[in-house]
């Protein structure tokens, strides 16, 4: 199987599946509210990363697609109990203001 | 008498020596085998051109219907935008440029294997130039053009077997950084890890995704499934692609070189046609 390519677009969008997830499993109204503005913030920058060829040896691009991993597993964690909805929230904001440097 | 005698014994014989000369450069040309490796790539090439345009296309169509689902589910994410971001125009016309370019270029390779008419030739070879320069994505040289408009002028040669050959290895040696180029683009627009074409269509698809209506939710995940495996197959035709380009170079410059790897192309060429005929099928 081929190694997967960690590019900033691929974790973004690992980063909006996991988001889908865990709107489907909240109830809290302000939670969902939230969620669904993060979900419309990851999918701004998505559109703007389709074709983009960023550079991706800078250390920028490597924070941001780490954060967004991280984001991703507190997003994986909150969808099964482990971990806190504000946590997961508070880890996608992170990763949008680094992506935001970039795109 | 004697000399007209001996003229008409001048004349026959450099009649005959002039007849086995032209044999002898007749036998330069393509052998059969040479002919056959030629066209079946060329033709091969054409059906890939064709699979990966409709793709294209059928990729963005998806697009669109996946846009038109979350305007009717009003997306809050979806708003004031068109209905075929990311695929607009300008992303879907530059590959579809470039795939009616690889296909002009099949199209060229199997018309110089198997006509000698000046006509026909000039036509096939016009019609690649022309759609080369017309696609953005794709840089044709001008050596290239001009070496594959010069190289059909072998119609009108008395010796047309070995300038056919010349004209082939021509048309095929210059094409070789355009080809490249195609061949490039074709991976990265299907790589199903990067961050182009398919990162485009899986958004799309989350995007549907997270609107939580099952419908549109189990028709985005169909058309993925399509997309998914016409990609892999074109990407697996695509390295199959590569290898027969370096085999019918090989093939061309000796007879005695078999065409295995153009054969594994047009198979796999082929099963890339029948399964991406299923999917869509039964996405329709």
């Amino acid at each position: 199987m081929a190694k997967k390519k960690n590019t900033l677009g691929r974790s973004l969008l690992a980063t909006l599946q996991e988001l889908n997830g865990l709107i489907d499993a909240t109830d809290d109204e302000d939670e969902l509210e939230e969620l669904m503005e993060q979900r419309t913030e990851l999918l701004s920058h998505l559109g703007k990363l389709v074709d983009e060829s960023l550079d991706r040896t800078t250390q920028e691009y490597k924070d941001a697609t780490a954060r967004l991993d991280e984001a991703s597993v507190s997003l994986k964690k909150a969808i099964k109990g482990l971990g806190s909805v504000a946590g997961a929230i508070a880890a996608v904001t992170s990763a949008i203001e680094a992506v935001t440097q970039l795109v | 008498m004697l000399r007209e005698e001996m003229g008409l014994g001048v004349r026959w014989r450099a009649a005959a020596a002039g007849g086995l000369l032209a044999l002898a450069l007749q036998a330069c040309g393509l052998t059969p085998a040479q002919k056959a490796a030629t066209c079946t790539f060329g033709q091969a090439t054409v059906e890939l051109a064709g699979l990966a345009q409709r793709e294209f296309i059928d990729s963005r169509d998806d697009v669109i219907r996946m846009n038109a689902a979350r305007l009717r589910l009003k997306d809050p994410a979806f708003h004031g935008q068109e209905l075929d971001v990311p695929f607009t125009l300008e992303r879907v016309e530059p590959r579809v440029a470039a795939m009616q370019a690889l296909g002009r270029f099949g199209q060229l390779l199997t018309t110089l294997s198997t006509s000698s008419e000046e006509g026909e030739l000039r036509a096939a070879a016009d019609a690649f130039v022309a759609s080369a320069s017309a696609a953005s994505g794709v840089t044709l040289s001008e050596q290239a053009r001009t070496g594959i408009t010069s190289a059909m002028e072998f119609a009108g040669s008395f010796f047309v077997e070995k300038a056919r050959k010349e004209a082939v290895v021509e048309v095929v040696t210059s094409m070789e950084p355009t080809l490249l180029q195609i061949m490039d683009l074709l991976d990265t627009s299907f790589d199903p890890e990067g961050d182009e074409w398919t990162l485009g269509y899986d958004v799309t698809v989350a995007a549907v995704e997270g609107l939580g209506d099952p419908d549109a939710k189990a028709e985005a995940q169909l058309g993925k499934q399509r997309a998914s495996e016409a990609g892999a197959h074109i990407l697996a035709a695509l390295a199959r692609m590569r290898d027969a380009t370096r085999n019918l170079r090989y093939v061309l410059q000796s007879d005695g070189v078999t065409s295995d790897e153009i054969l594994a192309f047009v198979a796999e060429v082929e099963q890339a046609r029948s399964i991406v005929d299923i999917l869509r099928s039964a996405q329709d």
